[in-house]
Formats: structure tokens, sequence, C-alpha cells
């Protein structure tokens, strides 16, 4: 194994890394292009997950990084980030804000919808309902990655889930 | 305080049940909750609802097509991205959006098939040459050209195809559109020299011709063939679409419109519900002009539809559709022969 690495001339750490990379990219920059409503910033906090990844594997090279611990470091970036913001996202309650970040072949109702909805939701729920609907991890999966119990992010998501719905049943 | 626990424990029912974790117990806890709090069935609706609205995720994400691509994350650590490369990322999406909307608006003068040029007047550009005497009467129209994109995929029957290919110049341009334009112009002056601004009279000249090839046609199927797409076991969807047609709607742009000479395509997509009327209309690509965007959606608001079927049952469906706005500035250039 040490003899690829010198032939490559990259580090263990870097090669895992850049392996996460390939496997995990797209979908980690979607999950928080949703989470933030804006793509530029989606890639910058993407770039940044990967990057704590690789100091997190020069610090302890047997630690076995998952996309779990992807997505949780992606989770608590992208809300710290909402907070921060918090500010801005309240100002513009139009729709055409929401269409900005999606491309242009993407902008169907739902993807509208659930931009809208997003944006109106608190962080926690947010992250909630993107990391059991849009993600796929089960409640518990969830309730691991975000540190709360199951309960919690059932009642998250269900409370996220009625503002969705009052999205999707207003007029445009 | 318990009526608080209450809640607490319906709304993680209710979110067990919209990610399908739940029980059969907590299903029958659901049902029985609901069917005593008017609240909660007004906001989160049943369980099939909780689905439902869940699902709206699963669609979002299933239609994205974004694909970053970051490269080697190791050599780009400063936070965010430099100036270059956003500078070149940014001109690159332009670009790539540039090359999109050029392919969306070159699809419908796609010379390929012998005679679709003669077939559909190049999106509202001069087909017939220079039409010099015409120029002189400026008459003003609007012309709504539905549906561009499917008009593209529009068949050509053997006979009109024989016809184009033999003259090549032939000046019938028997377009499939809706054209809606006012019999008088606007900027008729009244009796004092000032300018009246008339209701324009609109007039549906060209009727729609849809095409079984293009996806958004409503799929018509005979009894018979129901019956024995029934019996193949394979189930049937008829997609939502307008009653009366594709011309069922019909945008009426606001005056400004001529003024402003606005041009654009607005593709629109309405939800239709079980019963045939439009819940709710989103405009997916605008035309630059409000107005128009609005118009575009007043109209299929005001359109009735059949509702999608799946074996015969109607359910909630969307209807996706398209229409281009285009200023003529004289009489003949581009304007279809009515068909009837």
């Amino acid at each position: 194994m040490e003899q690829v690495y010198l032939v490559t001339g990259m580090s263990a750490a870097q090669s895992r890394v850049d392996a996460l990379v390939r496997e995990h990219q797209t979908k980690l920059a979607r999950y928080v292009r949703r989470m933030v409503g804006d793509a530029d910033v989606a890639l910058d906090i993407t770039q940044d997950v990967f990057f704590s990844a690789y100091r997190t594997l020069q610090r302890e090279p047997e630690r076995p990084l998952t996309a779990g611990w992807l997505y949780k470091t992606a989770t608590n970036t992208a809300i710290s980030f909402l907070r921060r913001k918090k500010i801005l996202r309240f100002v513009s309650l139009d729709r055409e804000h929401d269409v900005r970040s999606l491309r242009i072949d993407e902008r169907s109702s739902a993807s509208i919808d659930l931009q809208t909805a997003m944006r109106r939701l608190p962080a926690e729920q947010a992250a909630a309902i993107m990391l059991t609907s849009y993600a796929g991890y089960s409640s518990q999966e969830a309730a691991a990655i975000l540190g709360t119990s199951a309960d919690a992010i059932r009642q998250r998501v269900c409370r996220a889930l009625r503002t969705m719905r009052a999205v999707m049943m207003e007029p445009v | 305080m318990r009526e608080k626990q209450l809640h607490k424990e319906i709304e993680s029912l209710a979110g067990a049940i919209a990610l399908g974790e739940a029980t059969d117990a907590d299903r029958r806890a659901y049902r029985e909750h609901i069917a005593s709090c008017a609240l909660c069935l007004t906001e989160l609706g049943g369980e099939h609802e909780l689905a439902r609205t869940n699902a709206l995720v699963g669609q979002a994400r299933d239609g994205e097509v974004w694909d970053p691509q970051l490269g080697s994350v190791l050599r780009r650590r400063s936070r965010g991205l430099s100036p270059v490369v956003r500078f070149a990322a940014a001109f690159a999406m332009t670009f790539g959006l540039a090359a999109a909307t050029l392919h969306y608006f070159a699809v419908p003068v796609r010379p390929a098939p012998a005679s679709a040029v003669s077939y559909i007047p190049a999106a509202g550009t001069t087909v017939h040459g220079p039409a010099p005497a015409a120029a002189q009467t400026q008459q003003r129209r609007l012309m709504v050209y539905h549906n561009v994109v499917q008009m593209a995929r529009a068949p050509v029957t053997p006979s009109e195809a024989r016809s184009a290919a033999a003259q090549p110049f032939v000046k019938t341009p028997e377009i499939a559109a809706v054209t809606v334009y006012p019999q008088t112009a606007p900027h008729s002056k009244g009796p004092a020299g000032v300018p009246v601004w008339r209701d324009p009279v609109w007039r549906t000249v060209a009727r729609m011709t849809t095409t079984s090839l293009s996806e958004t046609s409503p799929q018509r199927v005979s009894s018979a063939e129901m019956l024995q797409l029934r019996s193949a076991g394979r189930s049937l969807t008829n997609e939502a679409a307008p009653l009366g047609g594709e011309t069922a709607i019909n945008p009426q742009p606001p005056m400004i419109a001529y003024a402003e000479g606005a041009e654009g395509t607005t593709a629109f997509e309405v939800l239709i519900d079980e019963h045939g009327t439009p819940t709710k209309c989103v405009i997916t690509k605008p035309a630059g002009y409000r107005f128009l965007d609005e118009a575009v959606c007043k109209a299929a608001m005001k359109a009735r539809y059949s509702p999608k079927t799946l074996d015969g049952r109607a359910v909630p469906g969307l209807y996706r559709d398209a229409f281009t706005f285009r200023v003529s500035s004289n009489q003949s250039e581009g304007l279809p022969r009515p068909i009837h």
C-alpha cells in the first residue's frame, strides 16, 4: 500500500478524502444547497466539509469516516450559516428568491415549493426533514446525526410537513 | 400540560407515518386523533395526505440535475473558492445556460425534417422573406405560439412533405399555433386627437394541432383498448389535460404588452385536483415580463381540465405547457392561415 502512495504522490489521508469526494460530492452539495438555498454557499460549505474530513484523517488516520459523518458536519455548518444569515433569510419573502438557487431546468413546482418551505422552516426542522425525506436516513439515524431522540426528529418532520403543506396550498 | 404532551405525541406519530416508520397501532392512534381534532385534520391531513406531502421532497430531489465537481479539495483549502475559480464557474454556468437556452429555442427551427421550415415560421421570424408592401400597414400584433417545443415534433403528413419538397418557398405557414391579436390597432386616435386605448378584440386564428409524440398531450384510449390493457395487467394512466383541447387555455395579455413589445416564452405547470379543477399555477420558466406570466396563469386557472386518471380512478395531477409570445409588426409576416 505504501508503495502506491509513493507512486501517486498522495498520502493515505489524501487518497481517502479523494475517494470520499468522488463518491459523495454531488449528493452532499445538493443537500447543502437545499439547506442554505444558495448554490455558491453550498459549494463553499461542501468544500469545507471535505477539508475538515482531511484534517480529521490526518489527526486520526484510523478513524472510519462514513457518509453519516459527512452529513453531520455539513448539517452543522449549514445550520450555523443559517443562524448567521437569519435576518437576511426573512427579508425577502417572495418566491423569486427561492428560484434563483435552482438551475433553470430544475424549476418544477415541487422543487420551488420545497425551496420556499425550506426558507420558512427553522434550521432544526429543515435539517430533520432533509436528513429523513431527502437524504433517506431513518429517524433513528437522523437522531444520531443531529444528537437528539428519534421522537424529536419525527416531531420536527411533522412540523416541517405542516409548513410544506401550507406552501403547496397557497396560490402563487 | 397534559394536552401539550398529547399534541407532541400526535406530531411524532404523524412524522412516523409520513416517513413510513409507523406501526399499525400508530396509524390507528393517528386516525382516532384526527377524527376528533379538526385542527390537525386541516393542517396535516390524513395518513395519505402526510405521505403525499412527504413525497414532494422526493419529487424535488429526483428532479435535481446540478452536478458540481469539486476537483481536488485540498488544493483549494482557503475559505471558499478563489475569485478566479468563481469567475470561471460563473462563466461556465452562464455559457452552459446560454447553450441550454439556445437549444431550447433552436429545437423548433431545426431544419432536419424536410418541410419543417415552411411548417413552422421559425418562432415568429420572417418566413416569407421580405414583405415590403405589407410593411407599411403597421398594425402590431401579439402572436401567441402555443407550445413551441411541442410544435417542433408535430408529425408532417407525407402529402405535406411532398408538396413542401416540390415548392420549397411556398408561402403557406400553416403552423400549429394559437394566434391571438387585436383587430383594432391600439394606437388609434380619438376625435380630439387624444390616443384612445381601446380594448382589443381577441380572435383565435389557428388551432393548435397536438401530436401523439408529445409527452404532455393527452392519451385518448378507446374503451376496447382500455379493457385490453386492463386484462394485460398494465396500469393505465391518463395525464391531466384541458377540456376542449389545447386551445382551451387562451392567454390574453394586457395592452401594455403591445406598448412594450413584450416577447418571451412562458412555461408553466398547473396542479389539477381529482375533480379537474386547477388548484395552482406555477411559472417554471418566466417570459421576462410579469404580465405575460400572469396572463398565462390567469388563463390556465380559468380553463377546465380532465383530471389525471390511474386505472380509471381520478387522482390529482399536473399539466405542463408553454406559450411563446411574439410581436409581429406587419400584416402577413408569420401570420398563420385560419384553419376554420
